[in-house]
């Protein structure tokens, strides 16, 4: 039994241009099912909680990645299966996932390939990907949305938006950084971006671990690298930065800075736990192993 | 940060200790480490070590092909190898099957040769590496 939880403002609102034509498809591939609409932040995990209560087994996020993070975060049985339909621009996961367009995701919801992956915490929420602080968590939404590849920015736009961003990844002050890393060792480092993300993610074959990467003062060349590598939504990484894996970390900031929570402005803030978990889910993904990094 | 031509190419190892981070405690991995930050602690890996021309560590390393081209003020046990190169500075003994010294290192302590598969990491009950 399939749920859809939509998130009506995605996008810009953009699932109501295409809403009709979703429900026929998932119609027609036999994968419809209840379709139900949040109403603000928050609703969708209490949403999801309820629907498994009620004995749906799969559940939908039909929005962006902060969609999927609250359906995540809803889910309270291992045994149910989540998929995504993106809508909008902020699709990180989904696109990790191998998920590009939501006609492309109701195929791959009906193919119904899973994979399992451990649940992080931090602090009180649930992640499966990635969290990052530092410049890459400061960028405001409208820098990111500007600098995509929207078809409708023009050139002169998403180049005045890169060169915006690159002016302020040059002003940004490394923020100071200690990480007590698995009770056994003390990392402290100026931060300029730091990512914390499950090596599983990227690689399904490998072992639920915390990937731990951190870029503490980079130069001119390897700052326009690292823009470079956000807009085309792979890694940011530049060479010599630090790479540790670890099973938890205790992370402090000086200042307290923000977090972005699986490409979610999340309200969460350092310091924070972040730890592995016994729990998993199981996530429908258009990947095969093969094409995973590292695999 | 350091440039990549400072450094010894560490792409490929697990763990990273770059330019400007501190770490204090034990540093261990089943594969490689490459410290060019500072490190307080003792490191211990089933791969290599490498301690790059930024790096400064104050305790003992344990690996299997050791390379210092920064600074090291510890022990070294390597089951292969150990490499300091010119811009190396240890101070310290080491216990190695092979032993090679660039022109320019700098080494203070007493070296030992062993034979070939003589040194092994056991684990012990507390979770610590002992050289058998």
């Amino acid at each position: 039994m399939y749920y859809y939880v939509i998130n009506p403002v995605a996008g810009g609102g953009a699932v109501n241009a295409i809403q009709d034509k979703l429900r026929q498809r998932l119609a027609e591939l036999g994968i419809d099912g209840e379709i139900a609409k949040t109403a603000g932040p928050g609703d969708a995990t209490k949403m999801v909680r309820d629907a498994i209560e009620r004995g749906f087994n799969t559940v939908v996020a039909v929005g962006g990645d902060g969609t999927l993070h609250e359906v995540i975060n809803g889910i309270t049985r291992d045994n149910v299966a989540v998929g995504v339909i993106p809508i909008g621009r902020g699709n990180l996961i989904a696109s990790s996932l191998g998920i590009e367009s939501w006609k492309e995701a109701t195929e791959i919801l009906a193919a119904r390939r899973l994979t399992a992956y451990g649940l992080i915490a931090a602090g009180k929420r649930y992640f499966v990907s990635s969290i990052t602080l530092g410049f890459e968590a400061e960028m405001s939404e409208s820098d990111q949305n500007a600098s995509n590849t929207s078809p409708k920015a023009t050139l002169r736009t998403r180049i005045r938006a890169l060169r915006n961003q690159y002016r302020r990844a040059g002003e940004f002050s490394p923020i100071q950084a200690i990480l007590q890393v698995d009770n056994a060792y003390e990392l402290r480092a100026p931060v300029f971006s730091m990512r914390i993300s499950n090596l599983k993610f990227d690689n399904p074959q490998a072992d639920n671990r915390l990937s731990i990467s951190i870029i503490d003062r980079p130069d001119r060349v390897q700052r326009a690298g690292y823009l470079w590598n956000l807009l085309k939504k792979q890694d940011a990484d530049v060479p010599n930065s630090t790479h540790i894996t670890a099973d938890d970390v205790v992370l402090e900031t000086d200042p307290s800075v923000p977090l972005l929570i699986d490409g979610s402005t999340e309200a969460a803030h350092t310091p924070i736990t972040i730890r592995l978990t016994n729990r998993r889910v199981r996530l429908i993904t258009g990947k095969q192993a093969v094409s995973f990094k590292g695999a | 940060m350091a440039k990549k031509h400072d450094l010894l190419s560490v792409a490929n190892a697990d763990t990273v200790i770059g330019t400007g981070v501190t770490v204090g405690g034990d540093l261990r991995s089943d594969g490689d480490i490459a410290i060019d930050g500072s490190l307080q602690g003792s490191i211990t890996a089933r791969g290599n070590v490498t301690i790059g021309v930024n790096g400064i560590v104050k305790g003992d390393v344990t690996g299997n092909v050791v390379t210092v081209a920064g600074e090291l003020r510890g022990n070294v046990v390597a089951q292969e190898l150990t490499t300091l190169r010119g811009s190396g500075r240890v101070k310290g003994n080491i216990t190695t099957v092979n032993l090679e010294i660039e022109l320019g290192a700098l080494f203070i302590g007493r070296s030992q040769m062993k034979a070939a598969g003589s040194i092994a990491l056991q684990d012990t009950e507390d979770g610590t590496n002992a050289v058998k």
